[in-house]
């Protein structure tokens, strides 16, 4: 045997065991890890920053002592859902579920745990697991979150379950009738505005509000009650001192449009829509004078916040 | 499917040429010119896919690297011998141990790629 035969003996059979080495190490370690859970788990969004991973039919004493005495197994059953934190907003995709989160702590819990503010526990100082319990409260935070990002329906499903939970609290009521509003679904929204009424006559935004819904469904007369009634509450109500000025300019009523507008500008003078629409008034009744002046500071008012900011997302106070 | 270019190309001309024999078929070079190619690939699919885990990573080029360097040798040996440069030499050990090595980075590759695949399924 020559010397090229040797050395090509020799290199062949060391590139043939490194190469064979490395495929089945990398094929032994690209099997499906854990996956006894992955079909199982649910994830969902709670409260921004965390994740949280819900495990159908895990008693909760079983998720309990797994959490405690088997942090990896958590670890690794969590790392196959591949969370992606390349970006600004990282993301977890698993099974074609695709959820932004801001920060990834992920949370694992039984189907039937209650959902809060979590806990959360620093297992081996890497990612953090905790268990988290529900409540009414924690229901209606996510529906708050969810309204805020413009996903009504989702706000609505966790404002129903908040309501499940707690059906005697007037901000659920309330807040989902704006959730209904904002779908345009005026009907269910009056619905949920009445509930609240009835566990709470006395918030004047409510009433408000359904004012606005009924001037949006076109029950002019219906929303004039509903905003003079927020009015009798609060007397300082500008925004449905405002509305009703609206109202009443649409239905040819200007001279009493007129003075709401007037209420309005005595309990805010530098809205520039007040005095624009009061303008417009003055102009439908033939002063053209009162409207030029009222156009002017319009003009003067301009760069002031504009109603739209002051009025969206009235809260309860 | 670069790397079975001249394959199929033989096969071509063994299926119209009558002249050829079964031998013509397995054709070392044509086996190291496969094997380069696939750990090309390697290399450019791992410069391509990030966050594939960075010890991996490099544990794959580097062994695609090796790869590429064994193969340039017997490439370069095969040219020797063609040329009349090398006598002494086993031809047919040289065949065995040059297909051989390109089924082990043809399951290299796979290996890579199914890796990736994996991984983009969101199941790594």
């Amino acid at each position: 045997m020559g010397k090229i035969d040797t050395f090509i003996i020799v290199i062949s059979s060391i590139t043939i065991i490194v190469g064979m080495t490395s495929s089945i190490r990398t094929l032994i370690g690209t099997r499906k890890k854990i996956y006894i859970l992955k079909d199982k788990m649910e994830i969902y969004h709670t409260v921004p920053n965390y994740i949280a991973i819900k495990i159908r039919n895990l008693p909760r004493i079983a998720a309990t002592i797994m959490l405690l005495v088997l942090p990896g197994f958590f670890s690794a059953s969590l790392k196959s859902m591949t969370i992606d934190r390349s970006n600004d907003k990282p993301k977890v995709t698993s099974k074609n579920i695709l959820m932004d989160i801001s920060k990834d702590k992920p949370i694992v819990m039984a189907e039937d745990m209650p959902l809060t503010m979590p806990k959360v526990l620093p297992i081996r100082g890497k990612e953090a697991i905790g268990l988290i319990y529900d409540d009414a409260r924690a229901y209606y935070n996510l529906g708050i979150m969810f309204y805020s990002k413009g996903n009504y329906d989702k706000a609505i499903e966790r404002y129903k379950k908040a309501i499940e939970l707690n059906p005697k609290d007037v901000r659920v009521y309330y807040d989902m009738g704006n959730a209904y509003l904002q779908k345009g679904n005026y009907d269910k929204g009056i619905e949920c505005y009445e509930e609240a009424i009835k566990l709470d006559s006395d918030l004047a935004e409510i009433y408000y509000n359904m004012g606005n819904l009924y001037q949006k469904k076109g029950d002019y007369n219906l929303a004039t009650n509903s905003y003079k009634r927020a009015i009798e509450l609060n007397p300082d109500y500008l925004e449905a001192y405002y509305n009703m000025g609206n109202l009443y300019q649409k239905k040819g009523d200007y001279g009493i449009a007129i003075e709401y507008y007037e209420k309005a500008i005595d309990l805010s003078p530098n809205l520039a829509e007040t005095y624009n629409n009061m303008g417009l008034a003055y102009q439908y009744l033939g002063q053209q004078d009162k409207a030029i002046n009222c156009f002017q500071r319009a003009s003067m008012n301009r760069h002031n916040v504009s109603f739209t900011e002051f009025t969206s997302n009235t809260k309860i106070r | 499917m670069v790397g079975l270019i001249p394959f199929i190309v033989r096969l071509f001309v063994f299926l119209f040429y009558k002249g050829s024999t079964v031998y013509f078929l397995f054709n070392e070079i044509d086996f190291i010119l496969f094997g380069l190619v696939l750990n090309l690939s390697n290399i450019n699919e791992l410069e391509d896919k990030k966050k594939l885990g960075e010890k991996w990573e490099k544990e794959k080029k580097g062994v695609s690297l090796y790869f590429i360097i064994i193969f340039s040798t017997f490439l370069m040996l095969a040219y020797l011998y063609e040329i009349g440069a090398i006598e002494q030499f086993n031809k047919i050990l040289f065949k065995i141990f040059a297909i051989t090595i390109s089924l082990v980075a043809f399951l290299n590759s796979y290996s890579i790629f199914n890796r990736i695949n994996n991984i983009a399924n969101g199941q790594n």
